[in-house]
């Protein structure tokens, strides 16, 4: 029982990273119905942009959470600008392609960025710097809660939260689930659609930022091609929830978290990846539109 | 003359074409294994060993793409998932040849091995086809990508093969002329394919689904035959890969691998048979010829450029380079 608790904590964490990402993934497939394969390396930019950021500006500071915090702010402007980049230089100018032309120049992106980013910051796997206190807070009968998963949970729920706000209490927010119904009919109406998308990149890649920083912290050594795996997982938790529903997002990655710990534990850790494939197939065998989704019909 | 003559003096031509090759290649050696199925043993200078290895490579991914632009390019369903295919017909060759025939003669090695790599590969195919394609667009992508990893990550898990060591000592038996005369029939075979009844039937439904069902074509029996013959010959060409290495890790099989066949697809052109040979080469001959300028530069720019070109050619040249046009010898007149 004991045992079980600690996989809960630890799956907790684990889906918390993965609910920072799969909302990038949801939010930008809402807006442009396009699955956004460049945001797993986002967040390995993110997480890079805080390693150097310690090294140059930081290089012997107390381990904190305010040094934490402001290594994570850095970090997301950090995502935020490479998201801003990519979506004006790449997606911007395909706005009308065919959608399969957006995937495929959204594949290209993202391995450009792996390739990229190991040519600046070399292939080998880097050391993330311990910027947090390490303590681990015993919970009795051998159950620990370690303070960097406590900073993960802090972090992950406050800029939910924001997120929150922002989608449903603002005038984007409005906007932007505006887009997510009709792209043309919002631009019909006088919504700055191109503004909105912006944003809308700008918010999915500095949570996926802030994600990456998270990762370090939590799993400290970090390579250029660190973004497929967690990326494509937190896809697969978008895809769980109903892509393009922000609240599914984060119950996906939670669920998925929960149960790759629980496999790792249970049964074996080397078939870990393969449930979150699988997941996914059953998902889409058996309901495509997700957990919390709505069917589209097809209308002729 | 009629048409299947044709086919037959045609192919007649293209064998005599491969065995002299080999008999020039191999040094002008006339065994049987040298002109037919054997890897030279020493090279004479006419060609490099490394040139000869990158030529085998060339081939193996014509195969792959012009196999998945039957799927992508002409049917018009988005699969993701062609390097699983690839992994489950090397690593069945690779094990008819390792387990079950260590002793038989190179030839019936290679047969045997290629068939069932892809009999294998198309079963495979059948299912995953069978199950998914009610999906279509991204979600057929994601769905067949999901299914390329798991059964990447089940060759991982079993031990018999190798698991995470790789697995070694396949014999090696591919060469240049029996590899160029496999992929020249392919291609005749895909062409032959599209330009008939059943192509026609694949392009109306990429055209539009609806519109082809109510013109009597069967949506799911079609597209189910696209995914059998397209895994079969991804199922070879994996056989060959195997063949031609003599090692295999599933690390070959990755997700990258079928972005890598998808983007041969997309330089060339989306629906042009021409355009999936031309993306082929380019992509596998544009990464050997930039290792000169890692040479001079001593960075590795290679698949920076690689990703660059599959970025810079969607925004400027959607249509890849060869658009909806055919080469000549390939065009349906």
């Amino acid at each position: 029982m004991n045992e079980f608790i600690q996989h809960t904590i630890n799956g907790l964490a684990l889906g918390s990273i993965y609910a920072l990402v799969a909302l990038g993934y949801t939010m930008v497939f809402g807006v442009l119905q396009l699955i956004n394969f460049a945001h797993g390396d986002i967040f390995m930019v993110g997480s890079f942009v805080g390693l150097y950021f310690i090294r140059w500006f930081m290089p012997n500071v107390e381990p904190s959470l305010l040094t934490t915090i402001i290594v994570i702010l850095v970090a997301m402007v950090g995502s935020a600008t490479v998201g801003v980049i990519i979506e004006k230089f790449a997606y911007r100018p395909l706005r009308k392609a065919p959608r399969i032309n957006i995937l495929i120049t959204a594949i290209g992106v993202s391995l450009l960025l792996e390739y990229g980013g190991q040519l600046i910051f070399g292939a080998s796997p880097q050391f993330f710097p311990d910027i947090l206190p390490r303590k681990q807070i015993d919970l009795g009968g051998a159950i620990y809660l370690d303070s960097n998963q406590v900073t993960i949970f802090l972090v992950s729920f406050v800029l939910m939260l924001v997120l929150q706000f922002l989608v449903f209490k603002t005038q984007f927010g409005r906007a932007m689930r505006a887009i997510s119904h009709s792209l043309e009919t919002a631009n019909l109406i006088g919504i700055n659609v191109n503004k909105v998308i912006l944003i809308t990149f700008i918010i999915g890649s500095s949570l996926a930022g802030a994600a990456g920083v998270l990762y370090g912290v939590a799993y400290p050594k970090i390579d250029p091609l660190l973004g497929l795996l967690p990326g494509l997982k937190a896809f697969i938790a978008a895809v769980l929830g109903g892509i393009g529903n922000v609240t599914g997002a984060v119950i996906g990655a939670i669920l998925l978290g929960l149960s790759e710990t629980y496999v790792a534990g249970y049964i074996s850790s080397t078939y870990r990846d393969a449930l979150a494939f699988l997941i996914l197939i059953l998902v889409l065998l058996l309901r495509p539109a997700g957990l919390l989704g709505t069917k589209k019909i097809e209308k002729v | 003359m009629s048409k299947l003559n044709k086919t037959v003096l045609l192919f007649l031509i293209f064998a005599a074409v491969a065995v002299v090759l080999n008999f020039v290649l191999s040094g002008f050696s006339v065994t049987p294994g040298a002109l037919f199925y054997e890897k030279p043993g020493r090279f004479t200078g006419l060609i490099s060993p490394y040139y000869y290895s990158v030529m085998i490579l060339l081939c193996i991914n014509v195969i792959l793409s012009v196999s998945l632009a039957l799927l992508n390019g002409f049917t018009g369903l988005f699969t993701m998932g062609h390097a699983g295919f690839m992994a489950i017909g090397a690593y069945t060759s690779a094990s008819v040849v390792y387990f079950l025939l260590p002793t038989a003669p190179f030839f019936i090695q290679l047969i045997a091995g290629a068939l069932a790599a892809g009999a294998f590969s198309g079963l495979v195919g059948f299912f995953i086809g069978t199950s998914s394609l009610r999906l279509n667009g991204d979600y057929l992508g994601m769905v067949t990508l999901g299914f390329s990893e798991i059964i990447r990550i089940i060759l991982l898990n079993i031990d018999a093969v190798g698991g995470a060591r790789g697995f070694s000592d396949i014999p090696v038996y591919m060469n240049l002329g029996s590899v160029l005369l496999i992929t020249v029939i392919t291609i005749m075979v895909i062409k032959r394919i599209r330009d008939g009844r059943l192509g026609r039937a694949m392009l109306a439904i990429k055209e539009n689904e609806m519109a082809a069902n109510m013109m009597g074509i069967n949506p799911l029996n079609i597209k189910v035959k696209a995914f059998v013959i397209s895994s079969f010959m991804a199922g070879m060409a994996g056989s060959f890969f195997a063949h031609s290495e003599g090692y295999l890790s599933t690390q070959t099989f990755s997700f990258a691998k079928s972005f890598e066949v998808i983007a041969m697809n997309v330089v060339g052109g989306l629906g042009s048979l021409s355009g999936a040979i031309m993306g082929a080469g380019i992509l596998t001959v544009l990464p050997e010829a930039l290792r000169k300028v890692q040479d001079i530069t001593g960075v590795d720019l290679r698949m920076v450029i690689y990703a660059l070109t599959m970025v810079l050619i969607m925004i400027l040249r959607p249509q890849g380079l060869m658009g909806n046009k055919e080469w000549k010898w390939l065009s349906s007149k």
